[in-house]
């Protein structure tokens, strides 16, 4: 099986460290194949960043993709960019209290509250870990275990609460229903 | 400063080394970590996008393992520096991308003219000029051969994943060394900036090739003794006198106008390249056995090329994929057989017609060829191919 995820949002939402450790968690800790191609809009500053990560059992032939079959969304500008790109029959997870999502019939759209869940773990960039949680639980793509370890070696500092907030996003997840 | 050097021959090096494993990891810190493995301890760069990484990567490694990063005021420095470290026995390298890459031809043809072993790794972008610095382009593949003037060769090779930055930067440091030729990684933005699954095998089992020193005495030595076809290289600092120029040289290195020299040193120049074409050159072959029509692709577009055959095999269209691995020399003979069952070819490339130019020098008389030229600034998706592959099938 392969899936498609485009991540985006704003410089500095980690974005790309969200990637990374998917793909980290995929190539090095669980036997799969995963590719990343990242993109940046032309400013400086306040700009977007996007992660396109495929993720497969075999190996993966072509890296690029125009239509995500998942698609996060961390900002009303990065959704709205995207919104209309998501496969039909694709998922929309974006940002609860930062976006306002448009009505698109033919996807799953879920909202996770992800800066205020980090905020209530104490640290509020951690809300891409809120995220991976929740879409690793609710997609069943990796082990927890694989992507925990992805972490580990992928974040910086300040691992036990990055931790935390992945919980905090798995806890998300659970009963949602796709 | 002399500490520093001993550091170059110790195993404590090796220590420091990309340990074997997988990693994700980008294509060009990829080319980098192979580049310290081959044994490159010297790097000459300016900053150029995409392929600024492997620069600021080496300048982080290579301190750590007693080797040097110089930023310079140029490309033309740069390349000039890595020519003069490999005349100083060290492997060096530099990376740049097409304006960078235009800048270093002349220091390539030095390069080529005084068997200097350096390896260049040009992450292409789109062009011409300026272009656009953060997308793809294929456009330098004819410059990587003919971009300085005069006769020679050298060796291109067409990285397609993160696997072949690792893998053919190591090999382009062993060709380079081998046949004492100035090497180019032809990479693409696409190849150098995507992060994929690398394994590193055990460093015992990468081939590392040394210079070929020379075992005569010092009076007796000659820096380019045609009686080679590729001469053992001495270098600064180890006992041996010699002369480099970069003007027309006979055996010794001096100077000459004679075209007995010219001849002598401009044929075994390509003759050491040419007469190892089928060792140095290399290919993959997908599907061909069958096949009524061969895509001819290479870099990021063989990707986008083996999805778009997968999927017309699916549809019943007997179409596979013959991916160049070196780009110079061109692994013509490797379509022979499909081109003697007469099977038609389709190249597809970034560019407006680069390879396909050299694809019909050797077949256009015997089959079809077609092409699809695609404009600099994005790959070629499957589906694009894939119509492609109708049009002609059909037609």
């Amino acid at each position: 099986m392969e899936v498609r995820l485009r991540l985006i949002g704003a410089g500095g939402h980690g974005i790309l460290l969200a990637g990374n450790i998917i793909g980290t968690a995929a190539t090095v800790y669980s036997s799969k194949n995963a590719t990343m191609v990242i993109a940046y809009s032309p400013a400086q500053r306040g700009g977007w960043s996007r992660a396109d990560v495929v993720v497969s059992d075999e190996p993966i032939d072509f890296p690029i993709f125009d239509h995500p079959d998942v698609l996060v969304a961390t900002t009303q500008e990065t959704y709205d960019l995207e919104i209309g790109n998501v496969r039909s029959g694709g998922l929309i997870v974006y940002e609860e209290d930062t976006v306002k999502p448009a009505v698109r019939g033919d996807v799953t759209q879920l909202g996770v509250p992800a800066f205020r869940t980090a905020i209530k773990v104490g640290f509020r960039i951690s809300a891409n870990m809120v995220l991976l949680g929740f879409l690793t639980e609710l997609l069943k793509l990796l082990p927890h275990d694989a992507v925990k370890l992805a972490i580990k070696a992928r974040v910086k500092r300040r691992i036990d609460v990055n931790l935390q907030a992945y919980e905090e996003g798995v806890r998300l997840a659970r009963g949602v229903r796709l | 400063m002399s500490e520093r050097i001993s550091l170059l021959t110790t195993e404590r090096a090796e220590e420091w080394l990309l340990k074997p494993g997988v990693y994700f990891m980008q294509g060009n810190i990829a080319s980098a970590e192979a580049a310290l493995i081959a044994g490159c301890r010297f790097f000459a760069g300016y900053p150029i996008t995409p392929s600024n990484e492997i620069a600021e990567h080496m300048a982080r490694r290579l301190p750590q393992i007693g080797g040097y990063f110089i930023q310079f005021e140029d490309e033309i420095a740069s390349i000039n520096a890595i020519i003069g470290a490999a005349y100083g026995g060290v492997k060096s390298m530099t990376a740049t991308s097409g304006p960078g890459f235009s800048l270093m031809q002349e220091g390539i043809g030095l390069a080529a003219m005084i068997e200097a072993p350096v390896v260049i790794v040009d992450v292409q972008r789109a062009g011409p000029s300026t272009g656009i610095p953060t997308l793809v382009g294929q456009g330098d593949v004819m410059q990587a051969k003919w971009g300085s003037h005069g006769d020679y060769e050298i060796v291109a090779y067409l990285p397609n994943s993160v696997q072949e930055m690792f893998d053919l930067t190591i090999e382009a440091f062993n060709t380079a060394w081998e046949y004492r030729v100035p090497v180019i990684v032809l990479a693409d933005q696409s190849v150098g900036q995507m992060i994929e699954r690398l394994k590193v095998p055990p460093l015992d089992e990468i081939k590392v090739v040394e210079r070929n020193a020379p075992t005569v005495p010092p009076e007796e030595y000659l820096p380019f003794d045609s009686r080679y076809l590729i001469p053992p290289m001495a270098v600064a600092g180890e006992g041996y006198r010699f002369h480099v120029t970069a003007l027309t040289h006979d055996d010794r290195g001096y100077p000459s106008t004679s075209h007995e020299v010219s001849t002598k040193l401009v044929t075994r120049l390509v003759r050491k390249i040419r007469e190892n074409e089928k060792v140095i050159g290399r290919y993959e072959a997908i599907a061909l056995d069958d096949a009524e029509l061969v895509i001819v692709a290479y870099g990021i577009t063989s990707r986008s090329a083996l999805r778009a055959v997968r999927e017309a095999r699916r549809e019943g269209l007997k179409v596979g994929l013959f991916r160049p691995i070196t780009a110079w020399p061109f692994p013509y003979w490797g379509l022979r057989e499909a081109v003697d069952r007469g099977a038609r070819i389709l190249v597809v490339e970034i560019n407006m017609g680069q390879m396909v130019r050299v694809v019909r020098e050797h077949y256009s008389n015997l089959v079809d060829i077609y092409f699809m030229p695609w404009a600099p600034g994005s790959v070629p998706r499957p589906h694009d191919i894939l119509l492609k592959v109708k049009e002609v099938y059909g037609g």
